[in-house]
């Protein structure tokens, strides 16, 4: 039997590396070279939304900021890239913990990954609320790739972390 | 405003956006996470043909005080990052668009493929 040249060894992990992500799917080295990253773990694989192929879910995603008016709450979720309202999804778990979901667009197929820090695929984020809201009126824009949700109080209330001065009765 | 994490409010934490760097054919395409940024908030620049610069600032927009904010995840302030491109390109080529936060740029790859002989 002849001894393999390091060409023909080279070919043959090609070949190997080719086989697997015919079988693992497209995106099967980035997945891998995303793992091997630290603080972007996997989170689990959901299926994702709107008929998506199963994806690894970007840890953390997406970030959001809260405030809450007198008569809204105001949920602003950083989510870039999205090109329509059919990925992301928003439920209300309890009158205080809305839930985002999204799926985040990743590089075209048949791209070569150099180099990648942008999460992409199946995300989501529960998020507690300052204020009980209610699920109908519910307002949504997407602007500069922030998704703003403007969420109707169930009761008026004080804004939050309004400012009350507690006065030290005179004697 | 790298990656998703809590900063206290008023302590701003400077660093880069986020970017992915693939290979499509004879071209490098570029995609640097700036949501919430306007076109006016940042600039990209390419010095010679392998070097990338983003810098900007991520300005704070709500209409209420940052410390009325019940939470708060994005990092404001000044940005600057540099990436160094694997392949020269040809800036006059570039097609540039910025669209759902995502600044993106397509560079032609300016340099000649050796023929190998296997």
């Amino acid at each position: 039997m002849q001894t393999p040249t390091p060409t023909d060894a080279m070919r043959q992990l090609a070949e190997q590396m080719g086989w697997l992500q015919q079988f693992m799917g497209e995106d099967f080295w980035n997945q891998v070279s995303q793992a091997a990253r630290p603080g972007q773990g996997a989170a689990g694989a959901r299926p994702g939304a709107a008929g998506a192929p199963p994806q690894r879910a970007a840890a953390g995603m997406p970030p959001v900021e809260v405030y809450a008016t007198a008569t809204e709450v105001v949920v602003t979720a950083l989510l870039p890239g999205l090109s329509g309202p059919d990925q992301v999804a928003v439920s209300l778990a309890t009158p205080l913990e809305l839930v985002i979901e999204a799926v985040l667009p990743g590089p075209a197929p048949g791209a070569v990954t150099l180099h990648r820090e942008c999460p992409s695929g199946y995300c989501a984020r529960t998020v507690t609320l300052p204020a009980a809201i209610s699920p109908t009126g519910v307002r949504a824009a997407y602007i500069h790739g922030c998704l703003e949700l403007r969420l109707p109080r169930t009761e008026p209330g004080p804004a939050s972390h309004e400012l009350t001065l507690l006065q030290v009765p005179r004697a | 405003m790298n990656r998703p994490r809590s900063a206290p409010p008023g302590r701003e934490l400077p660093a880069g956006p986020p970017l992915d760097l693939v290979r499509e054919g004879d071209f490098l395409v570029l995609s640097i996470w700036l949501p919430g940024l306007r076109p006016e908030d940042f600039r990209v620049s390419l010095s010679g043909n392998r070097q990338v610069t983003v810098e900007g600032t991520a300005q704070y927009r709500h209409p209420v005080p940052r410390e009325q904010l019940s939470l708060s995840e994005r990092l404001y302030g000044p940005f600057s990052r540099t990436l160094q491109l694997p392949l020269p390109v040809d800036p006059a080529g570039a097609t540039i668009s910025f669209n759902g936060g995502v600044f993106s740029a397509r560079l032609p790859i300016k340099a000649s493929r050796v023929a190998l002989t296997w």
